[in-house]
């Protein structure tokens, strides 16, 4: 079955996103892909999708979406925003249906920057080096998504026919605490500043986008007239140019520059970090390479777990389904 | 290379930065070359990418199958084996080049700052040979070094913004086709014949770190016969 969504309302730096293209840096071209990775996981895991397959990153300005034509099953997930459907309020991690005619509406919630919807379904968008998402400004996959655009689906699936929250994303929430570790340019900043990035509160700036998240608090300066040369760059690294700000790096960032990095945001703490907004306050603490491994790993087999945990409830439902004993009303992940 | 160099140092739980000085140097960037090639043939597992650099290589890895002790062991071992790696992979690009005016529109300003003609610029331009040092700012931003001394400017104060594909600049000792719309402060001086970004779905990069390229001027009229060809 084929379906048709029409935007009816954006806001802006929303775009369609997957996996990301990695293996690319060596020319140019930065990895892109989900702000939030673990939300990304968890929808498609709601809907037994592949783990690569596309979705909508929708920022804090919210969307409108219209299903023109077709039906198929959906699931919301990422930041607490508030969702629903015809007007209905809706859990904010859940999976529903979308028939002809009716509208989803997402809008900023209580805590989160990025929403995300998965489809049951496949949805047709450009692909680039094996990706389907977009980077920002640079036109080769894509743009960001744009009121009137449509949304075309193929091989869509439905999988309840009723509104159900399939995971409890209060252990997501941010916390306000990020390992870092020093480096790779720590040496070159005076050591006032080495400590102020550990030991003071940094607020989170307007400026944060998908290229990059610029903090403000203590002032971090080098020690000595700086000319690196321009030089590799990762996802995660606490850049700080002349103004003395650190900005850390997210999925857009630029495959190289010359500005040192005091520290780098470890893997498993940037998805937590993409969550939050302009205006929160967060701290930094430094953990060893060996530490911050460890950290991963262990995120990881956690993270396992919770898609493990989905997909059980998914299996439950499809039974459910199968035997006629169809599900009404909103029922918590432990219920079934 | 410096004595104390090379320098590995983690980035967070995905990277190491291999430094091979502190300055850029074509000493430097050889060591960069041949590193990359000793790592490309390893099959190191675990190893996700690398990026080369002017002084620097950035190796990925996945830490959830391998980690940074046993990932450095492995780099270890092939900075032993570098000198022997030759990146003989490297090619030689003459790429078609029209300077004309209407594809330069800052070669008279570039010209009359630097008390030269403008044909002498671009005469300095075409007899130059260029070495990609690494890529950057843009997907197929090639940054090739080479520019001769006497038409080296620093980049304009205030960038020009949706600056097209193709166009030829330069900035200080390095020059750049661009490949994709982006501001720029870079001098544009002409336009190439060729997009380095290639719409090769696989492999649309057409230069490799280490290649070498020089530019071949054309007239406006054979440049765009070859345009259209």
């Amino acid at each position: 079955m084929s379906v048709k969504l029409r935007i009816l309302q954006i806001g802006p730096s929303s775009s369609v996103q997957d996996a990301g293209r990695r293996g690319h840096l060596r020319y140019g071209v930065t990895e892109s892909g989900v702000m939030d990775r673990v939300a990304y996981h968890m929808v498609n895991a709601a809907l037994g999708n592949p783990s690569d397959a596309p979705v909508l990153e929708i920022s804090l300005g919210g969307a409108q979406i219209v299903c023109e034509e077709g039906s198929l099953s959906c699931a919301v997930g990422g930041g607490d925003f508030n969702v629903s459907l015809d007007g209905n309020d809706i859990p904010s991690w859940s999976i529903f249906t979308l028939t002809a005619g009716s509208t989803l509406r997402i809008r900023s919630g209580s805590w989160g920057s990025w929403c995300y919807i998965a489809f049951a379904a496949s949805l047709q968008s450009e692909r680039w080096l094996g990706s389907a998402s977009v980077t920002m400004g640079s036109g080769l996959c894509g743009a960001a998504l744009a009121q009137d655009d449509l949304l075309e689906l193929q091989q869509a699936r439905l999988i309840a026919d009723d509104c159900i929250s399939y995971f409890d994303a209060s252990p997501l929430k941010p916390a306000d605490n990020f390992r870092v570790v020093l480096g790779p340019q720590d040496r070159f900043f005076d050591d006032a500043s080495k400590a102020a990035l550990t030991e003071q509160a940094f607020e989170i700036t307007a400026e944060y986008n998908r290229m990059g998240m610029r903090l403000k608090g203590p002032s971090l300066n080098i020690n000595q007239a700086l000319d690196m040369p321009s030089e590799p760059i990762a996802r995660g690294s606490l850049q700080v140019p002349g103004h003395g700000d650190p900005i850390c790096l997210m999925a857009d960032h630029q495959t190289a520059g010359g500005y040192p990095k005091i520290a780098t945001v470890i893997s498993t703490d940037l998805d937590r970090l993409a969550q939050c907004r302009a205006g929160d306050v967060l701290r930094f603490s430094a953990v060893s390479v060996a530490e911050s491994i460890q950290l991963t790993r262990a995120h990881h087999e956690q993270f396992l777990l919770h898609l493990e945990q989905i997909a059980q409830n998914r299996l439950g439902l499809t039974e459910r389904l199968w035997s006629n004993n169809l599900i009404s009303g909103s029922v918590d992940a432990e219920q079934f | 290379m410096q004595s104390n160099y090379p320098i590995l140092r983690p980035i967070a739980d995905t990277g190491v930065l291999v430094e091979f000085g502190a300055a850029i140097s074509e000493l430097n960037h050889q060591a960069v070359l041949q590193f990359d090639a000793a790592v490309s043939s390893a099959d190191i597992p675990g190893l996700t990418e690398t990026s080369p650099a002017y002084t620097s290589v950035l190796v990925g890895y996945n830490p959830l199958l391998t980690d940074y002790d046993t990932i450095c062991q492995a780099l270890q071992s092939c900075l032993g084996k570098a000198s022997e790696s030759q990146s003989n992979n490297t090619k030689h690009w003459q790429i078609p080049a029209c300077y004309s005016e209407v594809y330069a529109p800052d070669l008279a300003e570039l010209a009359d700052k630097l008390s030269v003609s403008e044909q002498d610029v671009i005469a300095q331009h075409v007899a130059a040979q260029y070495k990609v040092y690494m890529y950057g700012f843009a997907p197929g931003y090639a940054y090739l070094g080479g520019v001769p001394e006497a038409i080296q400017i620093p980049r304009k104060q205030a960038p020009v913004m949706g600056v097209p594909a193709g166009v030829i600049m330069i900035a200080g000792p390095q020059a750049l086709i661009t490949t994709v719309v982006m501001p720029t402060g870079w001098w544009r001086i002409g336009r190439s014949g060729i997009n380095p970004l290639q719409s090769n779905a696989d492999n649309p990069f057409l230069f490799n770190v280490g290649d070498t390229v020089e530019f071949v001027a054309m007239s406006e009229t054979d440049f765009k016969k070859h345009a259209t060809q």
